[in-house]
């Protein structure tokens, strides 16, 4: 390999700067890990999804799985079922194993797409995993289990994807890119986001991922859709499956049926705009108009001015960037970091039409990890123009912005483990109003009594945790940090 | 991207700039060392006596105190300043009805709390009316020999 570089810094160094940028992702994510381990499984839908690969063996499960209308998820229970099995009863060790290991996996993979050869560009990293961790679109992924969550492992087939895509071509990342997009097609439907990712990173001239890789992954995609539509008659999801946000308040199915029952394209317009809007101005959340909602009537939160604030900050900052790179491009010349950008700007496209049934932030977390990365790069930039400016008041007003800006995202980052503490609280409380027979836990143990074990087992883990009370809390907290939407 | 060796040493311009996450940062680490050493940073959980973990609507410490330790969930325990008021001690029931917590009330009395008959009992409810406790006055009127008492409640003074 050769030591010459770009930045003059000589390899050793390089490498010792992409270690440095990894062990910081992988303390931070442990940070975060670290409060997913502190609570106990969640009771809603974990409870009900254990119970249902406990008493279901996986052949029967994927069958299940393939015929239900609506979704066509089948290796969703496939996921928990595998390591249910393999767990032996100690299902919360388990669970949360692989659950921190999916925030430091991200971690890594965030910041592998990333070149970090020196101490400028190790700079801009810290910002980055703000960005990726501290956002409104990244905290379902924590937040909540069912006991996997899902919605985490498309963002980290994102994320795979992409780091695939990048670096020489070889076959056995052809082989891994098809595979990844089989998985995650199969898990969820915005798994479908791996193929938008790998088309969008081959347009922009990433050639990690061949082009009859591509071609093979655009035919199961086509498959996908063929068997969705024809023969297994799954279709689309039906507006009575789900409440969504709208205006300034969440419709249950009935409105939602009443309002949009005769013309639903209207509904799915303003879910694909909401869903775009969320992700670069953190404004509407999950189709709600928070912070509009609270400035027309006195009663806003600081915590939602933040987010749109920091949120529409990062977005501008992208903005600047791209317009900055314009004489370049029409130069001819593309940088990977220009690249990137335009994926970033596909995936958000197709991650909010993909989630036109309706809204939820977390939907679109694969589109908020490449808004974020997309920041982290423009950034980075921003920092290296900072060390060749002279100082003039232009420079003076760009520091402060930054520092703002990164300021804002840091709380946000807190604020991420904030929300955690709390919900380790919430979820206790939970287990000790479940009651066997009603719903989560609507089973009949006669019929099923390992289901019933099952259930009084984590309750009793759920009893042994000791988790801290809010109530203790400085009062304004909640008024700074976030909630997960 | 840093087009030479000299612009890679980062100025204080931008170590300000981007130094905000660094401050996180060194939380991440604390945390990550003390979950290593088995301490537990950012995770206090105090000491509650049964009654103030009923008026901090803990359901989980209710239920540790009362299936684990052994706690006799019918007697007053003495409650920290500024949970309930000027109230210091409190049965952990009367605390939920104080607290206006109807889940924690229903949950004391699966447990196996016991709502005590005659003028007792009448407090109670009496308490939940004044404290405007309406989900908690329905549950306790279910208790007993299931009396209404409220026609001789005192007014309620708002």
């Amino acid at each position: 390999m050769s030591d010459a570089s770009a930045t003059g810094a000589p390899f050793a160094s390089r490498r010792g700067w992409r270690l440095a940028a990894h062990a910081y992702a992988v303390v931070v994510a442990l940070g975060i890990g670290y409060f997913i381990a502190g609570s106990p499984l969640q009771v809603s839908e974990a409870l009900r999804n254990m119970m249902a690969v406990q008493r279901t063996d996986l052949y029967e499960l994927l069958v299940l799985q393939f015929t239900q209308g609506g979704f066509l998820r089948p290796l969703l229970m496939a996921e928990i079922d595998i390591p249910f099995e393999l767990a032996q009863g100690r299902y919360f060790e388990v669970f949360k194993t692989i659950h921190v290991a999916q925030v430091v996996l991200a971690a890594i993979l965030f910041v592998n797409l990333r070149p970090v050869r020196n101490a400028v560009e190790m700079l801009a990293v810290p910002f980055g995993l703000a960005l990726l961790f501290g956002s409104h679109t990244f905290a379902g992924t924590v937040t909540e289990a069912f006991p996997i969550n899902t919605f985490l492992t498309i963002v980290l087939c994102c994320l795979a994807a992409a780091n695939l895509a990048q670096g020489p071509p070889s076959r056995r990342k052809d082989a891994a890119a098809v595979t990844l997009f089989v998985v995650a097609a199969l898990t969820v439907e915005t798994g479908l986001l791996v193929w938008v990712c790998l088309a969008a990173a081959w347009i922009a001239g990433f050639r990690g991922v061949s082009g009859r890789a591509l071609l093979v992954t655009t035919a199961a995609l086509a498959a996908y859709m063929a068997l969705r539509f024809g023969p297994l008659h799954v279709g689309a999801p039906a507006l009575v499956e789900r409440s969504s946000g709208f205006g300034f308040r969440v419709l249950d199915p009935p409105e939602i049926i009443a309002r949009f029952g005769d013309n639903p394209l209207l509904f799915y317009a303003y879910n694909v705009a909401a869903q775009v809007l969320t992700v670069l101005f953190a404004e509407p959340k999950a189709g709600v108009w928070v912070l509009v909602r609270g400035l027309s009537t006195g009663d806003w939160l600081l915590r939602d001015l933040l987010g749109v604030a920091a949120t529409t900050g990062a977005t501008v900052l992208i903005g600047w960037y791209a317009a900055s790179r314009v004489p370049v491009w029409r130069r001819g010349e593309v940088a990977d970091d220009d690249r990137w950008l335009f994926v970033a700007a596909a995936m958000l496209a197709g991650n909010a039409v993909i989630s036109y049934p309706y809204t939820k932030s977390v939907i679109v977390s694969p589109a908020g990890t490449f808004h974020a990365l997309a920041a982290a790069i423009a950034f980075g930039t921003a920092l290296e123009r900072l060390g060749r400016a002279r100082l003039r008041p232009a420079l003076a007003l760009a520091v402060v912005l930054l520092t703002a800006l990164s300021a804002a995202w840091t709380v946000r980052l807190v604020g991420l483990h904030y929300r955690l503490r709390e919900k380790a609280f919430l979820t206790r409380n939970d287990w000790m109003f479940v009651t066997v027979g009603r719903p989560p836990a609507e089973v009949d143990v006669r019929m099923y009594p390992a289901a019933g074990r099952l259930i009084e087992q984590l309750r009793e883990e759920a009893v042994s945790m000791r988790v801290p009370n809010p109530v203790f809390d400085p009062p304004r907290a909640s008024r700074v940090f976030e909630e997960a939407w | 991207m840093t087009a030479n060796g000299a612009a890679a040493r980062p100025s204080a311009l931008q170590f300000v700039a981007a130094g905000a996450p660094l401050v996180a940062f060194l939380g991440s680490l604390a945390i990550v060392a003390g979950w290593a050493v088995g301490a537990s940073p950012f995770w206090s959980v105090p000491t509650f006596t049964l009654s103030e973990a009923a008026a901090a609507r803990d359901a989980g410490e209710v239920t540790r105190l009362i299936e684990r330790e052994h706690v006799d969930p019918n007697r007053a325990w003495p409650v920290r300043a500024g949970l309930l008021d000027e109230v210091r001690s409190a049965t952990p029931l009367e605390a939920a009805v104080r607290a206006r917590r109807p889940e924690i009330v229903g949950l004391l009395l699966r447990l196996g709390v016991v709502v005590p008959d005659g003028p007792p009992r009448a407090a109670l409810i009496c308490l939940g009316v004044r404290s405007a406790a309406d989900d908690v006055v329905t549950l306790l009127l279910d208790t007993g020999d299931r009396s209404d008492p409220r026609g001789g409640c005192p007014a309620r003074v708002d």
